[in-house]
This record gives structure tokens, C-alpha cells and sequence, in this order.
């Protein structure tokens, strides 16, 4: 047990903290819908760990995942914990105040095992800072055997290794059921008298569950990976966790309400997981595979069931390519119908750039047109082709237009720069692309609608990603990313009416080298958290010289992780870690991505043979079509 | 069209709440309560609420207000009903039909009691500072704020103050469009010592020319 229980917690919080920090409200806890169970009575205790704000956090469809599962699961409880601001941070520190939870106050030292979810490598400093704040050592190693398991989950697990020295386990792949079964093996070694060795070696039973220690990482004079080697008879490759049938998942319609507004503070509808579509920089894209929708009568009972839950006024339907979903127009239809009539407004995130894609988001949002977002991800056709985005400048320009026509003046387009095999023709492309969208969405505007159109762009930098088809490319150099980022500038700067906004370089630096960086990476991490490293993500927050620093002290070349490209029998870090799609698929997809060829989505042209529906024992789970109303 | 004057009780954390915050949280309730509460018009609808005077972050209230415009047909049991759908720390004591032509709170209401819960003080010093206080004319105090200091005399806007229990400073604030003292800037003036450790807006009133009070 910690020094400091929940009633010294809830004195100090009350009495020194909530009437002295900046935005108290996000600390307070005891939201609508939260979930406080009996703490004496619980056989696992788990603190689930945001690695930033509240306000992000709460955004997190993930977290009201697992969170549901453990409510509707007897004794087991889960509570939140989320990273203070600096002041409060500050403050607490001050106090010797541990971080705790949010539901019952409890010092998050105190639950038996400790989540964190891995959404982005720049919150890994975060990570670190929350468990020295928790009053932990943040090296596995160095912790007590009775000290809280630490573990973590969520897209970035897929390259866990730069995390390996602090992180006891790793949850790999789809949560809401693995979770629930680790928690309870944590429960039955703890209750069986278990240390954490004994936790360990039991998890790593589970299918998903990886344990780093169990694994030795040798290398090669030049610094490559020479083996990895699995220990403690631990599997040699540890394959992906899938929750084959999204109807029987959990879904949790009685969501948190969080006392502060939350980025995305809406209800959410989970249409389907994964995607078919094979853009090839997209690592989303790979490791949901394959795709599994929900029936559309359970998500419309379940909007139903949400919106009396909790009295939101927006919905979302959440998926990697919402109009891809078989009965989206039903969809659309049905809760537009059944929804309380004074307003519940949608919104359709990750929409394709088509007519049909455009005459849904003109359905759910009849009244304010708001705004629309497209990512055409690259400027010319022959990049286009090498990332595998099947659309065509017609089709860019048809798009934009008509909703324009239809009444939409601000319209928000995505592009990527640093793609392989990217020119300056290329770049410049992006430019032309968007002068002639610009153009004809002028022509196109009617006569009663009085704002200028607006046309902003978006360009990140991108970041090769593990299990991608360009895992094996480097990121362009920083210097370079600079360079290609003014090319752009100065294109666009001619052309009024344009907004230009550029991802900064040297964040995507660091996440290249920690998207797809070994273990070693793990001293550089320790280094710039000890250095003052944190929020990494935020750029107020952001400290790149720190960060090189940090570099430099640990013997590792940053640039040898970011911007080396690897050659194709190169055992990668994450080579023991599977998601089901095969290695090979990847190595043809990026064999045919420097021949500009394309690869047929599977929803409608047949298997492309990515292996993963036969590895997973899992196939495309697509719903029959229901037919619509006024096709009756 | 019917407006509702709710009374109700803020306690606890949700205190902390900021006003917009706490205006989210009444939205989602009364939808999740079916109280067919009124929109505006326009392209961006929003329900017909409106609060009293803006309670400051961190003080809690016992005697809170809000009109609410809603369909008619609904009765006070219904808004008890509707207890059901607050978040804990929200409780409606007492809820009736205004009246045409009732003045809005935020017209009406022109004065708030505070208690302010105090670390120990010396109470002797602290009443020969409150007696001082009132045989005063004037007492000016320098508010502090980034923009800028700003000196106001603080007596003609506080009409009565008290020690009570040991522990609490009791005070009744007048609202004047010539700055409102703030309950914690009155507790550093007459016990400078002491920690305000919880604050709690007692009561909302309306004083009329010859300084009779009543509820709103």
C-alpha cells in the first residue's frame, strides 16, 4: 500500500489543489456515468492511464471501451487517470501528492496492474512522467515484485520495443476482450499467492499478450537487429489479438460525461473496425484488418440507447473509411429518423472523395454546413498510384465542386509530403491541384451564398510506420522536409484564397525514429524525460533540443533511426510481433508501389491475399445490404 | 410557452465547474429528462436557459437560480421528476411558474450572501475588524489583476457581516455596476490571516430602494 491513502488524497486535492490550479474541473472526477465500484470488494484493481490531458483523453473511444468491459465484468474495476497540467503537476509534486484516479481517489501505486494506451509516440515522455509521478520507477526492471503490473495497448503496441524497458506487458491488438481475461489472470496469480514473475509467465499464455523481458534482442556490427530470441518459453512470434464478431463486442452507450468540454465531446458509434482499402503509408489500415461492421439495427439501437444515456446533442460514426460501411445510407436514414427531433446532429468523419461520400455529408448536415474535409493525400496522379489512394484529379476537382454548389464555402484538404519516390514535380502538383479546385469550387458557387470560399490545406510530413508496405523506406531528412515544405509555400503563396498549414518537421523526426525504432531507443527515451521532456505532442510543450541532447548522451543516432532505409531481409524490431498481414504482401505491396501499380480493394474486387484473414482465422465481416426507404 | 424559475443547490466538486461547463451539464440533463424545454431560432438553436448572476468557480451555492422556457404542461412534481437526471452535487429545491412580465434574474437579483469557511483566526480581531468596517465611510481595496491593479471601496457594497460558528464569515454583498466585491477578496480584508477553505453562495435576494429583501 502507498504512504498516503484516498481520504489524505481527497483533503489535499480539496483543501490545496482544486482552488489554485488552472481549469480545476478536469481533476474533480465523479462525472454522469462514471463508474465507482466497491474497492474492498474488487478481485483486480486496474488504473487505465491516459499519457495526456484530460480533455484528449476523454475524446478516447478506446478508453470508453475498455472502461464499459470492465463495468459489465463482476469484480473487476478500472478507473481513469489522466496527465495534470504543469501547474497542477507542479503542485502536486510540491505536496507529495501521488497521481491517483479519478473515480475513487485511490494513488494509482495502489491498483494491481496499470494501463496505458498507446495512441502516438509523442506521448511516450508522458508515459515515463506519469509513473514517476505515480511515485514508480519508471524502469521495469528496477521495480519492486509486488509493484503494480504496468502495461500497455493500442496502435503504437504494434513497434512496442522502444518501450520494452519500462512496460512489463503489451497488450497487442483489439482490447475489449484480452484485457478483461489478463485482468482476471492477474487476479487468480495474486490469489494463489503469484509474484509478478509468476503474473508474467502465466500471461503470456493469452493470446496477445507480449512480454518484452522474455525476449533477448542481439545485434549486428552495423547496428541491425541480429536475432531475436525468445526466452521463458514465450511464443517466437506473438500474434495479434481480433474480436471476430463486432456484434457481441461490448459497447458502451452509457458514456462519461466529462465535467470539462472534451476535444471530440459527442457520443460515438463504432460503424466497423478496419479497412480494406490498402492506402500503403497507412498503418491503420493494416493492423484492423480485416474489416468487421456491426449490424446496422444494433448501432441504431445503440445511438438510441446512448442518446437517453447521456443527452448529447452530436453523434459520430467512427471507422477508417465511413461511406466504405455497406448500410451507411440505411444507416444515416434510421438515426436521422429515430433520433430526438429537436436536433441530434451527425458527423462523418474520414469521408472518401466522391459523389456518394458528398450526398451523405449532405444528409447529416442538413442545416449547418459546416465544413468538409478531404484527404487526397498527394498532389499528383503518379503518387497517388504509388500510395495506392484510388482516386483521380477529376474526380478531386467533381467532388469539391459540387459541394460547393450544394452550399459549402470552407472546405479542408489533406495532403502528405516526404512519400518514397515523392519529386519536386510532385510537390508542386499539390499546389496545381489545388489551383484548379479552387478554381472551378469559384465557378461553381451559387448566387445565394455570399461567403468566399475558403480552401485550406493541411500538409503533414509523413512517417514510415511498421507493418505498412513502406516500413522499410526512411524518412526524408529534416532538412529536406524543410526544404520541400517552402517549395510548397512558395506555389501556393500565388494562388489567393488558399490557407497553408505545414506539420512541424522535427516532431515527425522523432516519430519516425520511435514508429519504427528497436529497444535501444529506450535510453535516448529515459534520458529526454529526465531532461524536462514532456507533452512532446504539444508544440508550447516541445523540446527538440532536449531531445538531441538526449540522443547524443545515449550513444544513438537519431537520424540512423529516422532516415535509414532498410533493406528487405532485415530482421525488424518489431519482427516477433504479428498482425496477421503477411511480410511478404507488404514486400510485394512495396515493390509495387515504386512500379505505381495499384492494388484492388477486397470489399469489391476479391482477395488480394494479405494473409491476414487466414492467419487470423477471421474473414471481411461485411453486413447484407438493407434496402432503403425509398427504394421500398 | 410557459417560464419555470428553478431553485436549486450546486454542493461538492461540481462547484468547480466554469459557468459554461455547468450551462453543458443542464443541456444534457434536460435531455435526457424529456423536458420539452424551448430553442431559440436561427441557424444555431440553443434551449431558452438562463441563470442568475454567475457564480465564481470553487463556491458552492445553496440558493441558486434559473428560468427556463419550456412547452407548457409540465408541473412542479414533474421538475422533483426530473432530481433523477442531475448529476450527484445538483438538487432543484423548488420550482414555479413566472409570472408575464417577472424581471430576469440578472435584472432582479442585486444581492448574494456568502459563508466562507475559515482556518483558524483570531475571532476578537476579526469582529473589531467587522465593527471597524461598518463605522467606516469608506474602505478601499486593491483588487490585483494582470491588467492591472483597480481600487475600490468596498463599504457601500456589503451590508452586513458576521462571525458565525468560530469558524465562518458570513458576509451580504450588494451586485453594483460600480464593481462587485468578491467574497474571498473580503474574507483577506477582515481576517488576512486565515485560509478560506470552502465557499458557499448562501442566498440570491433582491433588495428594493428602501432596503427590504426578498427572494427572486
Amino acid at each position: 500500500m502507498s504512504e498516503i491513502d484516498r481520504i489524505e488524497i481527497e483533503k489535499i486535492l480539496n483543501e490545496e489543489l482544486l482552488p489554485s490550479v488552472e481549469r480545476p474541473a478536469q481533476y474533480i472526477g465523479g462525472e454522469y456515468n462514471s463508474v465507482c465500484k466497491d474497492w474492498d470488494n474488487a478481485d483486480v484493481r486496474m488504473a487505465f492511464l491516459f499519457p495526456d490531458t484530460y480533455e484528449l483523453g476523454m475524446s478516447h473511444m478506446g478508453m470508453r471501451i475498455l472502461y464499459e468491459a470492465a463495468a459489465v465484468t463482476d469484480g473487476v474495476l478500472l478507473e481513469r487517470s489522466f496527465a495534470p497540467l504543469a501547474d497542477m503537476e507542479a503542485k502536486m509534486r510540491a505536496l507529495g501528492l501521488p497521481l491517483f484516479s479519478w473515480e475513487s481517489h485511490h494513488a494509482v501505486k495502489d491498483f494491481d496492474v496499470i494501463g496505458f494506451t498507446l495512441q502516438y509516440e509523442m506521448s511516450y515522455t508522458n508515459i515515463l512522467n506519469m509513473l514517476d509521478l505515480s511515485g514508480l520507477n519508471v524502469l521495469a526492471s528496477e521495480r519492486e515484485e509486488d509493484a503494480p503490473l504496468v502495461i500497455a495497448g493500442g496502435p503504437c503496441a504494434f513497434n512496442p520495443e522502444p518501450l520494452a524497458d519500462f512496460i512489463d506487458l503489451f497488450v497487442i491488438g483489439d482490447g475489449e476482450e484480452m484485457n478483461i481475461e489478463l485482468l482476471q489472470c492477474v487476479a487468480r496469480v495474486k490469489k494463489a499467492g503469484g509474484t509478478k514473475s509468476d503474473i508474467l509467465r502465466e500471461a503470456m499464455k493469452i493470446e496477445g499478450i507480449y512480454v518484452p523481458s522474455f525476449y533477448n534482442v542481439s545485434y549486428n556490427a552495423d547496428g541491425t537487429i541480429a536475432g531475436i530470441e525468445a526466452q521463458n518459453g514465450a511464443p517466437a512470434v506473438v500474434k495479434r489479438r481480433i474480436v471476430k464478431d463486432m456484434d457481441k463486442a461490448v459497447f458502451p452507450t452509457k458514456c462519461i460525461l466529462p465535467n470539462v468540454k472534451a476535444v471530440h465531446d459527442r457520443m460515438m458509434l463504432e460503424i466497423m473496425r478496419g479497412c480494406t482499402r490498402g492506402c500503403r503509408f497507412c498503418q491503420a489500415g493494416i493492423i484492423y484488418r480485416p474489416t468487421r461492421e456491426r449490424s446496422p439495427e444494433l448501432l441504431l439501437q445503440q445511438a438510441i440507447d446512448m442518446e437517453k444515456n447521456t443527452g448529447y446533442d452530436e453523434l459520430g460514426l467512427l471507422s477508417l473509411s465511413s461511406a466504405d460501411y455497406n448500410n451507411i445510407a440505411w444507416l444515416t436514414d434510421a438515426l436521422n429518423e429515430n433520433l430526438n427531433p429537436s436536433g441530434v446532429s451527425l458527423s462523418l468523419p474520414s469521408l472518401r472523395i466522391d459523389a456518394f461520400s458528398l450526398s451523405l455529408a449532405e444528409k447529416v448536415q442538413k442545416v449547418r454546413k459546416s465544413g468538409l474535409t478531404f484527404a487526397p493525400e498527394a498532389g499528383s496522379q503518379k503518387m497517388r498510384n504509388v500510395i495506392n489512394k484510388g482516386i483521380n484529379e477529376e474526380e478531386i476537382i467533381r467532388t469539391v465542386a459540387a459541394a460547393v454548389a450544394r452550399g459549402w464555402t470552407s472546405v479542408k484538404l489533406y495532403f502528405m509530403i516526404g512519400l518514397p519516390f515523392e519529386t519536386d514535380e510532385d510537390i508542386i502538383a499539390i499546389a496545381e491541384l489545388c489551383r484548379k479546385v479552387l478554381r472551378e469550387a469559384k465557378g461553381a458557387k451559387p448566387d445565394y451564398v455570399t461567403k468566399p470560399i475558403s480552401i485550406s490545406l493541411g500538409v503533414s510530413t509523413f512517417v514510415p510506420k511498421c507493418n505498412t508496405p513502406f516500413q522499410w523506406c526512411g524518412q526524408i531528412p529534416k532538412e529536406e522536409i524543410r526544404r520541400r515544405q517552402m517549395l510548397l509555400r512558395d506555389h501556393i503563396k500565388p494562388i489567393r484564397g488558399l490557407k497553408l498549414s505545414c506539420h512541424d518537421s522535427a516532431t515527425s523526426y522523432l516519430e519516425a525514429a520511435f514508429a519504427t525504432g528497436d529497444r535501444r531507443l529506450g535510453k535516448a527515451l529515459y534520458l529526454a524525460w529526465q531532461k524536462g521532456c514532456k507533452f512532446d505532442g504539444w508544440t508550447e510543450h516541445f523540446r527538440f533540443d532536449l531531445w538531441q541532447e538526449a540522443f547524443s548522451e545515449s550513444g544513438l543516432s537519431l537520424e540512423w533511426y529516422a532516415n535509414r532505409e532498410r533493406a528487405l531481409d532485415e530482421i525488424l524490431p518489431w519482427s516477433h510481433i504479428s498482425c496477421g498481414v503477411s511480410q511478404k504482401w507488404l514486400k510485394n505491396e512495396w515493390k509495387k508501389a515504386g512500379e505505381e501499380a495499384l492494388t484492388l480493394d477486397c470489399r469489391n474486387h476479391g482477395c488480394n491475399g494479405c494473409g491476414v484473414c487466414q492467419s487470423l482465422g477471421c474473414d471481411n465481416d461485411f453486413k447484407t445490404k438493407l434496402p432503403l426507404k425509398d427504394e421500398i | 410557452m410557459t417560464v419555470w424559475r428553478i431553485k436549486f443547490s450546486i454542493k461538492g466538486r461540481l462547484c468547480y465547474l466554469s459557468h459554461l461547463d455547468m450551462l453543458t451539464v443542464w443541456e444534457r440533463a434536460l435531455r435526457r429528462g424529456n423536458i420539452p424545454v424551448l430553442y431559440s431560432q436561427g441557424f444555431n438553436p440553443h434551449m431558452l436557459i438562463s441563470f442568475g448572476p454567475a457564480h465564481a468557480v470553487g463556491v458552492e451555492g445553496e440558493g441558486e437560480y434559473m428560468d427556463i422556457d419550456t412547452m407548457q404542461g409540465l408541473n412542479e412534481e414533474n421538475w422533483f421528476a426530473f432530481n433523477s437526471c442531475l448529476p450527484e452535487g445538483i438538487k432543484i429545491f423548488s420550482a414555479r411558474e413566472l409570472e408575464q412580465g417577472t424581471p430576469s434574474l440578472m435584472q432582479a437579483v442585486n444581492i448574494a450572501d456568502y459563508s466562507l469557511r475559515l482556518s483558524e483566526f483570531d475571532k476578537t480581531a476579526a469582529e473589531k475588524a467587522i465593527a471597524d468596517f461598518f463605522a467606516a465611510d469608506e474602505v478601499m481595496f486593491e483588487r490585483k489583476s494582470p491588467k492591472g491593479n483597480k481600487l475600490m471601496n468596498f463599504r457601500p457594497a456589503i451590508k452586513a457581516m458576521e462571525i458565525r460558528d468560530d469558524n465562518i464569515l458570513f458576509v451580504r454583498i450588494r451586485m453594483t455596476n460600480k464593481g462587485t466585491p468578491r467574497p474571498f477578496e473580503v474574507a483577506r480584508l477582515i481576517v488576512p490571516e486565515a485560509r478560506v477553505l470552502g465557499c458557499c453562495r448562501d442566498a440570491l435576494l433582491i433588495e428594493n430602494a428602501v432596503g427590504e429583501l426578498s427572494l427572486p
